[in-house]
């Protein structure tokens, strides 16, 4: 499934004193296949636009209310996934929502259930057409929590709140995949672990990228992870987007981007400190592209 | 002075089951700034709420200014023992910054002169004058967890412990709050106890020590702590990123010294590149 967004815009509070703008104008796609990074510093506008791809926010002409307010739906407004068109009230928005996995921040502290098994099964039952049969839930439990690298028999009757942090965010992230949505979309996947509880939720990102879900969407602040993984990115700052690159081109904007108050990746810093010295070092940021332009330098006295 | 004193210490969160802190000796003496790393679960915020009471260890003794904690003097050691947690929204008790910052001072039962003059002190300390009556709901997740240390600061406690204050902020947050503490630190010379995953804030600590399984299993600067990588992954740890990439130019046979920031790698880079190609 396919993101379009066209000329996209979102107001909280309209028309009180705390009106805001959060995004302005937005237009931005997002292929099927991609493992896509939004970045942006916090009020940028990146998670109310992440928020519209499930119709969590919606767009004001989906919504009754708006009719009836407003004859005429206005705008050139335009934001499709896949076949579900979000500006049309018509639209299945149930669907929609099985199609288009959400992981909020912190998704651990939505867990509720007294069993890992009953966590994970609650999206599933919720977004079945009709009535499952037991052997079916259970066997869309056992491949969701298989995959997010839990042993099923281990922790299927354990409460969840017994688990590491780490294990926690695994079983939030199974409840939301246990629809096998197409496009999985994560906000701040891998914040407030541990390095190795990081490295995991990566690991597992793209186990799941290779596998369930086509498109992968993460908003995060870690460039480095940033840098490492994904194939394009775009940069939100104070509602609208500035560049959708892949990290190869838009870390090549590393001066633009920290006067947007925005950080990038170590190796982009590096490369930038190194052009003082005369030296053009020209890599993909990745830490494995860049030690090996770095090591290439030597015996070239200084251009790569 | 000893800031902080704890005696074979041990304490685990079921009776009979594991130990959260095992038989743990350490101190920090005043005006330090100690780090301290560990996987999750590995005892740190354990350490953390055993020092200023909010749990209560199964053996040994905690001495806070060379006084044994007890039941008995608990609030006054509450006083001099301040602990900024992690959620910036859990920590907030009152609309207005100001109505915040006092709701400690106010417990306390200063009176309201003194409660005035705190406020100001506090504000001033974590450079947010003038947010003094904002609405803290309004505010960024940087700027909260600045007025939840004002909020610990007015009752001007002598030792801060961090308990990953900085993990939901995005990095500009994080920096504003390393930078206060930084500066606390050093110019009022209150101790500090940094309890993080992020390798980087460690490098600003005087002290760093690495928790595993309830005990301490690596102590130093952090300079000293990073040269020791391969036990550092034992204990489900990683360098941070500019280490890593410090070892593996230097396995790849250019010779950088071990450094810090971007810049100084920049500047090793550079010298080696030139020397070759004279």
């Amino acid at each position: 499934m396919r993101i379009q967004a066209e000329h996209l815009s979102y107001t909280y509070n309209p028309g009180s004193p705390f009106s805001s703008a959060a995004l302005k104008d937005v237009s931005l796609s997002v292929e099927e296949g991609e493992f896509f990074g939004i970045i942006g510093h916090t009020g940028s506008g990146k998670s109310t636009f992440v928020q519209h791809l499930n119709a969590l926010l919606r767009v004001p002409t989906s919504l009754k209310k708006y009719r009836k307010k407003h004859k005429a739906p206005p705008s050139n407004t335009v934001l499709r996934v896949g076949e579900f068109d979000l500006t049309d009230k018509k639209t299945d928005f149930n669907a929609l929502r099985s199609k288009v996995g959400m992981v909020m921040q912190y998704p651990e502290y939505q867990l509720f259930a007294e069993t890992v098994f009953e966590d994970v099964a609650f999206g599933y039952k919720n977004f079945a057409p009709e009535k499952p049969t037991k052997e079916q839930v259970e066997s869309a439990v056992r491949d969701a929590l298989t995959i997010v690298g839990l042993n099923y028999d281990e922790v299927k009757e354990m409460s969840p709140f017994d688990l590491s942090g780490g294990q926690k965010r695994r079983v939030a992230i199974a409840g939301v995949i246990v629809t096998k949505p197409e496009i999985l979309v994560l906000d701040e996947p891998a914040a407030g672990l541990d390095p190795l509880g990081k490295q995991e939720v990566m690991e597992l990102l793209h186990r799941l990228h290779a596998s369930w879900c086509k498109t992968i969407i993460i908003v995060s602040h870690d460039m480095d992870e940033i840098a490492e993984n994904c194939t394009r990115v775009a940069v939100f700052s104070d509602g609208e987007v500035k560049y959708v690159l892949p990290p190869k081109e838009l870390f090549r904007h590393a001066e633009e981007l920290l006067a947007l108050g925005l950080d990038v990746p170590l190796t982009a810093k590096i490369c930038l400190a190194l052009k003082e010295y005369g030296i053009r070092l020209e890599c993909d940021f990745t830490t494995e592209d860049f030690l090996k332009k770095a090591l290439a330098l030597q015996g070239k006295g200084g251009s790569v | 002075m000893k800031a902080i004193e704890f005696e074979n210490v041990s304490f685990s969160y079921e009776e009979g089951g594991a130990f959260a802190i095992k038989n743990l000796n350490f101190s920090v003496e005043e005006g330090e700034f100690v780090a301290i790393l560990g996987h999750n679960g590995s005892g740190k915020s354990t350490l953390a709420r055993l020092t200023n009471g909010l749990l209560e260890a199964d053996g040994g003794i905690i001495r806070v200014f060379g006084e044994q904690l007890t039941d008995k003097n608990l609030f006054d050691i509450r006083k001099q023992v301040g602990i900024v947690f992690q959620n910036p929204d859990n920590q907030t008790v009152a609309s207005i910054v100001e109505d915040d910052i006092a709701f400690g001072a106010e417990n306390i039962a200063l009176p309201r002169e003194e409660i005035g003059r705190r406020i100001d002190f506090a504000l001033k300390a974590v450079g947010m004058e003038e947010f003094r009556h904002a609405t803290v709901s309004r505010l960024s997740g940087g700027q909260k967890q600045r007025i939840a240390i004002a909020g610990v600061l007015a009752v001007m406690p002598k030792v801060l412990i961090l308990d990953e204050s900085t993990a939901m902020l995005d990095p500009k947050g994080r920096r504003e709050i390393i930078d206060v503490v930084t500066r606390l630190n050093r110019e009022q010379g209150i101790t500090v106890l940094l309890i993080t995953h992020f390798m980087e804030e460690a490098l600003r600590a005087t002290r760093a020590i690495v928790m595993n399984r309830g005990e301490i299993v690596m102590q130093g600067t952090p300079d000293d702590i990073f040269e020791r990588h391969e036990e550092l992954l034992t204990y489900n740890l990683t360098l941070p990123l500019i280490g890593r990439i410090c070892k593996e130019l230097r396995a790849g046979g250019m010779p950088v010294q071990d450094t810090l920031d971007a810049s100084s790698l920049a500047k090793e880079i550079a010298a080696c590149v030139s020397k070759q190609s004279i």
